[in-house]
């Protein structure tokens, strides 16, 4: 099963879990409808409109509403820890949530025991506290941008907020050197795919493809573009893609859907997101 | 002195566990502002606790209190309101080390986007208003994402205001970065 957890930005809703649906530029989960903004809701439903175009079952989505204080991300990581056992879980991506280490640490202290077969992506929230706690290498794919790829270089730092200035002022060009500095000290699963104006695909630390056409520069300024980016790859890995062709596809996909979306800055990610079924076309992985 | 070395007693022995990842240390004045403050952060749910604060940044009271770093915003503005004022926050990962203060700017043309940390805005220069947020990893980016995007920037609350964690710090170093650049850009239209 393709599982995604992560928190949306309602102050009143409990915990949910179930098929996530995306039609009519609405998601879905359980009684719960919303449209989807920076963030988890656009990340599913990118997966979503992936796992439909390429006929693959929808992910199941697990989510509680949390605008900032954490109360109902620590409900989340306790319901995951209790429940991955019985959800036969192949590909689990996770999401914004308040970084909260023992939460990451119990799910991962869990996985390792059962884990075997399954996949895990982690963005925001969930990359944030995986690094924090140490246990980066227990991921199989982070998808930073440049200022969170500053943030796994700093070996002391806890959140982006907390980074060396030197590092973050390092020119986007220098990313390499991010990328080399994280690999060394044991701060990146094994496998990132960087976004930003060049996307880098790296393994065991060493950049094995970049991708930067199209070039969309509006799309760096519009929100949600890097969530869209996780959703697909999920998608793409449920889908049987090995990972790094994976990061490599999604980079691409992503990248056209901007670009047949015609953006400035101000566009709206629903726009783009949209476009992800012609993209796919584009890339010939549907009819 | 009694008090004090009580306290001592009642949190001595947990010295060394304060040195966790991911914990912020609130110092302040005097020993009953940090039992104040931990009293008030524990009322309203934050995971907190009295601790010795290590020597090399102990200022004021040899009480702190120890916090999740990425609740910062919200725990520094609970005590605001309470009258409470630090003399200093660090991260006990790295105690020299402060919240990034620098931000970075990207023109493109009408539109222009400031990145703090791993925050980003981006105003419409023409019109004052935010037209997109961006990047981010704590629950409330999207919920202030809500509030503030298709807005006049100088007309919202700002994200410090109704953030509770280190992203919404950052985003409102960014916020008031481009807040100012508007500020500017409508200031030289006016003369």
């Amino acid at each position: 099963m393709f599982t995604i957890m992560g928190t949306l930005p309602f102050d009143e809703m409990g915990l949910k879990a179930g098929k996530a649906t995306f039609e009519g530029g609405s998601l879905k989960v359980e009684d719960f409808e919303l449209t989807p903004s920076l963030g988890t809701s656009v990340m599913v439903a990118s997966a979503c409109i992936t796992c439909e175009a390429l006929n693959l079952e929808l992910p199941y989505f697990v989510t509680a509403g949390d605008i900032g204080d954490g109360k109902r991300s620590k409900e989340l990581y306790s319901y995951m820890v209790a429940n991955l056992g019985t959800l036969d879980v192949t590909v689990l991506a996770m999401h914004y949530i308040m970084p909260d280490i023992p939460g990451m640490r119990d799910i991962l202290d869990f996985l390792r025991e059962t884990r075997e077969g399954v996949t895990l992506v982690a963005d925001a929230g969930a990359m944030y506290a995986a690094k924090a706690a140490g246990l980066a290498q227990e991921i199989d794919i982070f998808t930073p941008d440049a200022g969170e790829m500053a943030y796994l270089a700093d070996p002391k730092a806890t959140h982006p907020a907390y980074v060396e200035h030197l590092l973050f002022e390092l020119d986007a060009s220098k990313v390499v050197t991010l990328i080399k500095k994280a690999y060394e000290s044991g701060n990146t699963p094994k496998i990132l795919l960087v976004k930003g104006p060049v996307d880098y695909v790296v393994e065991e630390g060493e950049v094995v493809e970049t991708i930067n056409e199209p070039s969309i520069s509006a799309m760096e300024a519009i929100g949600g573009t890097g969530d869209s980016l996780t959703g697909i790859l999920s998608a793409l890995i449920y889908g049987g893609y090995e990972k790094v062709d994976a990061c490599i596809k999604a980079a691409r996909i992503n990248r056209i859907a901007g670009k047949l979306a015609q953006p400035d800055p101000s566009t709206s990610i629903s726009h783009i997101i949209d476009k992800i079924p012609d993209a796919l076309k584009e890339v010939r992985l549907c009819a | 002195m009694r008090i004090l070395d009580r306290i001592k007693q009642r949190f001595g022995p947990r010295k060394k566990e304060a040195f966790e990842k991911g914990k912020g240390l609130i110092i302040l004045n005097e020993v009953s502002e940090a039992m104040q403050a931990e009293k008030l952060l524990k009322r309203f749910g934050y995971g907190v606790r009295g601790v010795a604060p290590p020597p090399e940044i102990r200022k004021g009271c040899d009480l702190a209190v120890e916090f999740n770093l990425v609740d910062q915003l919200g725990v520094e503005r609970l005590l605001r309101r309470n009258g409470l004022m630090p003399l200093d926050i660090v991260a006990l990962d790295n105690l020299s080390q402060k919240p990034l203060d620098i931000t970075k700017e990207k023109d493109f043309g009408r539109y222009l986007m400031v990145t703090a940390a791993n925050m980003k805005i981006t105003v419409d220069k023409e019109k004052g208003t935010i037209v997109n947020i961006s990047g981010g990893g704590c629950p409330d980016v999207p919920y202030l994402t809500v509030s503030l995007v298709g807005n006049r920037i100088t007309e919202v609350k700002n994200p410090g205001e109704n953030g509770y964690s280190l992203c919404a710090y950052m985003l409102e170093k960014a916020y008031q970065k481009a807040l100012s650049t508007v500020k500017s850009e409508q200031t030289r239209e006016y003369t």
